[in-house]
């Protein structure tokens, strides 16, 4: 898999870099569009993550100039701006996702890697880890070939520790992931327990071994079991 | 509201020329026909004296008084010295049958005492005066007629007018009304030839120019604070979540790097929702419409659910399925969440939070603690319940002021242990 990071700020780059570095992607970065039209016009990339705010131009151009050359590449528009106006000319033009600054690095991995099944495993839509498979196309968990019975939640944060094997998630990321918006003031994380606690269960009741880990009560990591 | 009756100028105009012009005929007519009084009045004298000359004369020269009786000298009679003379002379306006030409006409007759060698004569003297006041009355006869015609005129006049010479301005006005900030691309200019409407237009292009370059500026601005911002503050997040989970970090260290976090968090949260604030204020939200509450509500209550069941708390509604308000579908899904957020960060399990929507009010109740401050500065920046740290106290805020600038009405208050929400469109 092939993803183009175009972002101008150099920690952020690194971060995202080092984010992605264990998901077996090659990731190339430029830092202002007219280089990134120049990768674009020469390689073909699978998926293409953009910011916005770019010092030399608007993201945007880049965004319509995929589309043009290349429709199939999946595109992820970044953006600090919140302002609802870029997200729909984003949408419009033809990208697949945004996600607004400050992200979660375990946010930006699970839509990156949801954008790239969408976009390229068109037949396979079996994620598997351990003896627990996820269907995405049907939504369905299985562990040992039985059907995991999972509410819309616990299904989703499996989901998202599955996109982001054997990395710290913090309760807050968690919380945003699952609730969005509606979380952005919350006032304890706590509840996040209550959940993971039933999926825990659900997990262990059918055969799967101690998969959640929990760190310092600060958040939690999905491992091998 | 209530509307103030108003009228278009040129009615308004026509009116008042319409009065004003009745007054000047009336007072023409009146002139006039006092004029013609004085005019018929030393006409009349004139005549009359110049009879009452002629009758001197003849009685001086010894003619009979009889033989003096004619068209215009009715009666000579001798009358004794004794009799009033302060009543003389008698002049009176009569009406005479006249039977050849079969009507009534009016007469002015003059009665005055003549001495004549010593002998005191009574003489009736008679002018027909029906013309005269034919003539007079003519004048009313003609300027109220002429008055009519003139109001036709007018009227037609200014039915024409109001859609010849004010068409142009029509268009100003609709174009005025069309013109949504930011957009000012979109005006079209208007032709006209009426010095004021051109001078009016061109303010009024002037004025867009400048709310537009103000707008694009505040924008601008806004969206640059975002992004200098969050990037920062997302390389800071990140960081910190790299360090939480670090093996060589000592328990104390990771406390220090927790509030690192936790604050960059805070302070990225407060930004996009100071920002959002701004975005409100500088009306950048104008996709409004005619929003159906009961599925927003529906909708968002479905997403919360589950975080009020951890607080357990549950959520009764009660929607009336027509209640709809004016409003950009994003503010009111803002308004909402905020008003959800709350009732879950501030109720208690002493009794549901309650949903209601009638024709046109929207109540959210929760049940709770009284207030820790003034009913006044709940919808004030920065005001918070003293056990709450986490929340940022923008919340309401930011409800009051998209109620402010969507033209909702919105209302607290505190009854049987219930804080109570109501929304008017």
């Amino acid at each position: 898999m092939k993803l183009l990071l175009i972002e101008d700020n150099p920690h952020l780059t690194e971060d995202i870099l080092k984010g992605l570095s264990d998901q077996a992607m090659t990731v190339e970065t430029v830092g202002l569009v007219a280089d990134a039209k120049d990768k674009i016009s020469v390689y073909e990339y699978d998926i293409i993550v953009v910011d916005l705010g770019l010092p030399d131009g608007n993201g945007l151009e880049i965004v319509k100039y995929i589309k043009e050359i290349n429709p199939n590449t999946g595109v992820l528009i970044v953006t600090a701006r919140n302002s609802i106006d870029d997200k729909v000319t984003g949408l419009d033009l033809g990208a697949d996702d945004y996600i607004t600054k400050p992200f979660h690095m375990a946010e930006l991995i699970a839509r990156v890697r949801s954008l790239f099944r969408r976009k390229k495993l068109k037949g396979s839509t079996v994620l598997e880890h351990g003896v627990i498979k996820i269907d995405i196309t049907s939504s369905t968990v299985k562990i040992n070939d039985l059907v995991l019975e999972l509410t819309k939640k616990e299904y989703d944060l499996l989901l998202y520790f599955f996109y982001n094997k054997n990395k710290m998630l913090t309760k807050e990321s968690i919380a945003e992931h699952l609730w969005g918006d509606h979380i952005d003031q919350a006032d304890n994380f706590d509840f996040i327990y209550t959940h993971i606690k039933n999926l825990r269960k659900k997990l262990q009741k059918e055969g799967a071994g101690e998969y959640i880990k929990s760190v310092y009560g600060m958040g939690y990591k999905f491992v091998e079991a | 509201m209530n509307k103030k009756q108003t009228f278009n100028l040129l009615s308004r105009v026509t009116l008042f020329y319409l009065i004003f012009t009745f007054v000047v005929f009336y007072f023409n007519a009146k002139f006039l026909t006092r004029e013609a009084d004085e005019f018929i009045d030393s006409d009349l004298n004139r005549r009359f004296g110049w009879l009452e000359s002629r009758v001197q004369y003849h009685l001086d020269k010894g003619t009979p008084a009889d033989s003096l009786v004619g068209n215009s000298i009715k009666k000579v009679e001798k009358v004794s010295k004794r009799c009033k003379k302060t009543e003389y002379p008698i002049v009176e306006d009569v009406t005479i049958y006249h039977s050849d030409i079969e009507r009534n006409l009016i007469h002015r007759r003059k009665i005055i005492l003549i001495e004549s060698k010593g002998q005191l004569y009574r003489v009736e003297m008679d002018k027909e005066v029906q013309n005269y006041y034919y003539f007079r009355d003519d004048i009313f006869d003609y300027l109220i007629p002429s008055f009519v015609v003139l109001i036709i005129i007018t009227v037609a006049f200014n039915v024409l007018l109001q859609g010849y010479f004010l068409r142009p301005f029509r268009r100003i006005l609709e174009q005025m009304q069309l013109f949504k900030v930011g957009k000012s691309e979109d005006i079209q200019e208007v032709e006209t030839m009426t010095k004021e409407f051109v001078e009016m237009q061109n303010l009024f292009l002037k004025m867009v120019k400048r709310i537009d370059a103000d707008y694009n500026h505040l924008k601008e601005y806004t969206e640059d604070v975002a992004h200098e911002l969050q990037t920062p503050l997302s390389i800071i997040r990140n960081k910190a979540e790299g360090l939480l989970f670090s093996e060589k970090l000592e328990e104390q260290d990771a406390k220090v790097v927790k509030t690192i976090y936790d604050e960059a968090n805070h302070l990225s949260r407060l930004g996009t929702t100071l920002n959002l604030i701004t975005k409100i204020d500088n009306r950048e939200f104008t996709d409004i419409k005619e929003l159906k509450t009961a599925p927003e509500i529906d909708k968002q209550t479905e997403a919360v659910e589950e975080l009020a069941q951890l607080k357990s708390l549950t959520i009764e509604k009660e929607l009336h399925q027509e209640h709809s308000l004016n409003i950009d579908p994003y503010l009111f899904d803002i308004v909402l969440k905020n008003l959800l957020k709350n009732a879950i960060r501030y109720g208690t399990s002493e009794g549901p939070i309650k949903i209601k929507t009638t024709e046109n009010t929207l109540e959210m109740s929760n049940y709770g603690k009284p207030l820790s401050f003034g009913k006044d500065q709940l919808f004030k920046r920065f005001v918070k319940g003293a056990d709450n740290d986490q929340s940022l106290g923008l919340g309401l805020a930011l409800v009051a002021k998209i109620c402010a600038v969507s033209k909702l009405e919105i209302d607290y208050k505190y009854e049987r242990h219930q804080h109570i929400f109501i929304l008017k469109g």
